[in-house]
């Protein structure tokens, strides 16, 4: 499997891209063979071609290696302060870890003398440019410079080819380092302290762990921690306390045992190995003398004992330094870029190559950044099919270098014509009239096409009312003698003829202002009628007009302002309720209680008050429904709410507009009588007789009629000839 | 979850309850006074009808009185209703049958609506005739009708032909009648289905979104 680097999703083997995020797999999961350099997959331990082991490697299990490859255990590695094993690394660090050694492998593992040393300083460090002020100035001070004479060095290396580079490293000066290196730069310990001091600053051993502690005290020499032997042997004079009072007692017989002398150092190397700890008494009887281990160089001796990841990251025999000191252990801790030049390095710096040869780097392309490399095809068509990256296989891909390539031809810009006159500043910015509107000649023809046929509408209208005023006697003539009645206007008028005097009758006046024209001349005939034959009449509205409509309706009927004598007492012969809250319930709420729905009048007096509705309960002494409305609904609502559950007799006079929609209940009986419009009206005044205004505006309502047909034949006409024409 | 659940069950409920409170002939239905119910539902829902008339009023007036406060363009026809608002409301303090009330029915409603009908007549012929403009035959067929019913209409119609007087008859019953039976037909059929869904709670996002 291949994990990748930036999603850590497990890929097939031979994946070239990750299956969940696209990443280019093929740089990333593959290790260079450091014997033959073929790749190999990461997995892999060894190379597939010549079986070298590969250099990136997982831990061996203990019980796998040799005796004396075991690995170190914390307590046997005391100043390691290399990286943990690759078991014990998150996968991206192992990933990062294993890019690093492919990159380095060759390096590595080559002969000394054929391959440069690859050390921290060897990786040229960040540009200038990248670098915080801060950082540049610490790097200045840090950098090498082969000008500066060598300072006398306290400790002597011990590789004569370390004696004209092995300067000591001035340390910046504390105001110019950050915080956290401030904190940092006691615990190393500098040469120049090293050689005033002449050994460890005890305040040091506070900081370090216990097991650290013991080696330090110890005088033993470890191969990973070889300390110069004149600075180890004046240590322990340092970390000796004052006041041997405070000592405790365990510490008191260890100080009596092991004076830090140079002397009981001796004689320490001579102790036996029984005193000593099992793994250090193993190190002691295979390691040489201290006079020996100074001889002989570092990487020798520890080869053979380090694992294989400590291994590779020993210093070669011939080139690295033998020295570790714990300025080494704080380098290692910094970042490559902020590593100073070791001094083999500025060696080798001085025997490498040009730029550009294997010593540098290779420079690596992220693969987020690979992935997005364009590589498309261009096809006969001009297409472009994009071959890898996140778009491969998408056709018409914009291509980026022609459209980058190709120059912008810049258009030209004519200078604004000035059209004022330029006679000052101040007219320069004088506001200037709107340029006047274009008229096209449609809207041209359609003004003067609306002027006209409104002073059309002015004439044929102002001599349809002048004819109405003043009757034509040739058409009255061809009129005839009467207004025929139809069938609904005679059963409503024999209905009303029908009914015994002193009954009362229900009318709703539920029409608007609107409608008045058509339905007054309705009700007031209806009204008459009754007044004459002595009913009584009680009315109320489901409109909000309505009960003013019925009370100017029921005051025109006062005999005083007719030609007839009947009884008229309000209260006595009619009275009205008013307006009533509409809808269904409100209709069925006069079916079944009267009073809960209109308890008082439209002057607010209650209705047992009157003695028209003083013994009021319930429709059952209500001898006939008449309903004036404007609208078939309300009609219909009138007709299922309490024609029907009631079964009063029902009468309804409605506008000409309504009238069709409310024919049918007269045809299928539900209705007695019906009334339309102002025609219907004149049909009652003929019946009653009592001709009135209906009839008197039959020959206006015929002259305008004839008036509106005309126009509409004569504009239909018009338009036909226009037409032609064009 | 109660924003949406809640409102839809007590919807859910009493469009039942009122739908099968209609059927007063079904026993189980009386014996659970749904009746009842569904009669105490309906007096709620004009007492609901009412407040919301009351808010749609308040919100009538908090929308002109922000076009007065901003002099938005026509504001003043939104001080004319402001005022006519605050007149009406006091000239109906005392009743809705009032005869402050009634006067301003009778002079300024009543000839106001019978204005705006008149008005009517010239509406209809000039549409007449813009209709005729766009060159369809079916509009032709529409004034043609219409000419045969406005002659057999007016008082004159018999005088000049009972034929066309019966023709304009039979065009009111039948074709009239039959369009607007159909619309009514379709119109209740719409009813149905959207009381169906609301009952059912299908059309809960649009009345609580």
């Amino acid at each position: 499997m291949i994990y990748c680097p930036t999603c850590n999703t497990a890929n097939r083997e031979g994946s070239k891209f990750c299956n969940e995020c696209g990443t280019n797999l093929s740089n990333v999961s593959l290790l260079r063979c450091p014997n033959c350099g073929d790749m190999n997959p990461s997995t892999r331990t060894h190379c597939a071609n010549c079986g070298t082991r590969l250099v990136v490697q997982a831990e061996p299990e203990p019980e796998d290696l040799p005796e004396d490859e075991a690995p170190l255990t914390p307590a046997a590695a005391p100043i390691s302060t290399e990286p943990t094993p690759a078991s014990d690394e998150p996968e991206w660090l192992r990933q990062l870890r294993a890019t690093v050694t492919t990159n380095q492998a060759p390096d590595v593992a080559a002969p000394v003398e054929s391959a440069p040393i690859v050390t921290p300083s060897a990786i040229e460090p960040a540009r200038d440019d990248e670098m915080p002020a801060w950082l540049q100035e610490l790097h200045a001070a840090t950098a090498p410079s082969h000008e500066v004479p060598p300072e006398p060095s306290v400790i002597e290396p011990p590789s004569a080819t370390h004696s004209e580079t092995s300067q000591p490293l001035e340390p910046p000066n504390a105001d110019e380092l950050p915080a956290w290196l401030s904190e940092m730069q006691p615990a190393v310990a500098r040469p120049s302290e090293v050689s005033a001091a002449g050994s460890i600053e005890p305040a040091h051993e506070d900081e370090l762990p216990e097991w650290l502690r013991e080696v330090s005290e110890s005088p033993q020499p470890s191969a990973l921690s070889p300390q110069p032997t004149a600075s180890m042997e004046q240590a322990p004079d340092a970390i000796q306390p004052t006041d041997e009072a405070d000592l405790p007692d365990w510490l008191k017989e260890f100080r009596d045992s092991s004076t830090p002398t140079a002397a009981t150092l001796q004689s320490e190397r001579a102790q036996p190995t029984s005193e000593l700890p099992s793994w250090l008494a193993d190190l002691q009887s295979d390691e040489p003398s201290h006079a020996e281990s100074e001889a002989a160089p570092t990487g020798e001796l520890a080869a053979a004992e380090l694992p294989d990841w400590l291994r590779e990251l020993a210093p070669t025999p011939a080139t690295a330094s033998t020295e570790w000191s714990m300025d080494d252990v704080a380098i290692e801790e910094l970042p490559d870029w902020l590593k100073p030049p070791a001094p083999a390095a500025k060696a080798a710096e001085r025997t490498a190559p040009p730029v550009g040869a294997d010593t540098l780097a290779p420079g690596v392309i992220p693969a987020w950044l690979q992935a997005l490399r364009p590589g498309g095809i261009a096809t006969a068509s001009g297409d472009v099919i994009e071959t890898s990256g996140l778009l491969a296989g998408i056709r018409g891909a914009l291509p980026i270098e022609p459209s980058l390539a190709r120059a912008h031809a810049s258009e030209k810009l004519e200078p604004a014509p000035t059209t004022v006159p330029v006679g000052g500043f101040a007219e320069l910015f004088a506001p200037q009239p709107p340029p006047p509107p274009v008229l096209l000649n449609r809207q041209v023809r359609q003004s003067t096409f609306r002027a006209s046929w409104l002073a059309l509408f002015v004439l044929i209208v102002f001599a349809a009312a002048l004819a109405a005023f003043l009757p034509i006697p040739f058409l009255r003539d061809l009129r005839g003698a009467a207004i025929t009645v139809h069938q609904p206007a005679l059963d409503y008028y024999q209905t009303i003829e029908a009914l015994r005097p002193n009954q009362t009758i229900l009318v709703a006046f539920d029409y608007a202002g609107g409608t008045r024209a058509e339905l007054d001349p309705q009700t007031r005939a209806t009204l008459l009628h009754l007044l004459q034959n002595k009913q009584h009449i009680i009315a109320l509205s489901f409109v909000p007009e309505g009960g003013a409509i019925a009370q100017d309706v029921l005051n025109g009927l006062n005999p005083a302002n007719t030609q007839f004598a009947y009884p008229y007492s309000y209260g006595d012969t009619h009275i009205n309720l008013g307006y009533r809250s509409s809808g269904d319930a409100a209709l069925r709420s006069l079916a079944d209680s009267p009073l809960q729905l209109a308890p008082s009048d439209f002057t607010g007096k209650p209705l047992s008050s009157w003695p028209l509705t003083k013994d009021w309960k319930s429709l059952s002494s209500i001898a006939v429904l008449i309903v004036f409305s404007d609208s078939a609904e309300q009609v219909s609502r009138w007709v299922a709410q309490v024609e029907r559950p009631t079964g009063k007799l029902m009468l309804a006079g409605v506008s000409a507009l309504a009238g069709p929609e409310v024919k049918p209940f007269y045809d299928s009986k539900q209705i007695g009588g019906l009334l339309e419009g102002v025609r219907g009206a004149a049909e009652y005044e003929v019946l009653v007789p009592n001709p009135s205004t209906a009839t008197a505006t039959q020959d206006a309502i015929s002259y305008i009629v004839i008036a509106l047909v005309a126009v509409i034949v004569l504009g239909i006409l018009f338009s036909l000839l226009r037409r032609r024409a064009a | 979850m109660t924003r949406r659940v809640l409102p839809t069950a007590v919807m859910m409920g009493t469009g039942f309850i009122v739908l099968l409170g209609q059927f007063t002939q079904v026993d189980v239905f009386n014996t659970l006074y749904l009746p009842q119910l569904s009669s105490l539902f309906v007096n709620w829902a004009s007492i609901l009808f009412a407040f919301a008339l009351v808010l749609g009023l308040l919100n009538l007036l908090a929308v002109h009185i922000n076009r007065i406060r901003q002099r938005i363009e026509g504001w003043t026809y939104s001080l004319v209703l402001l005022a006519t608002v605050f007149v009406v409301l006091c000239a109906g303090l005392s009743g809705v049958n009032s005869l402050s009330l009634n006067w301003i029915f009778r002079n300024v409603q009543v000839p106001l609506q019978a204005t705006l009908l008149s008005l009517l007549v010239f509406f209809i012929a000039s549409a007449a005739f813009r209709a005729y403009r766009t060159g369809s035959r079916a509009v032709l067929v529409m004034l043609v009708v219409a000419v045969i019913v406005l002659l057999g209409q007016m008082p004159l119609g018999d005088s000049l032909s009972l034929e066309l007087v019966g023709v304009s008859q039979w065009i009111r019953d039948v074709p009239a009648v039959a369009g607007a039976r159909g619309i009514l037909l379709g119109v209740a059929l719409g009813t149905i289905a959207t009381g169906l869904r609301i009952i059912l709670g299908v059309e809960r996002e649009k009345f609580f979104h």
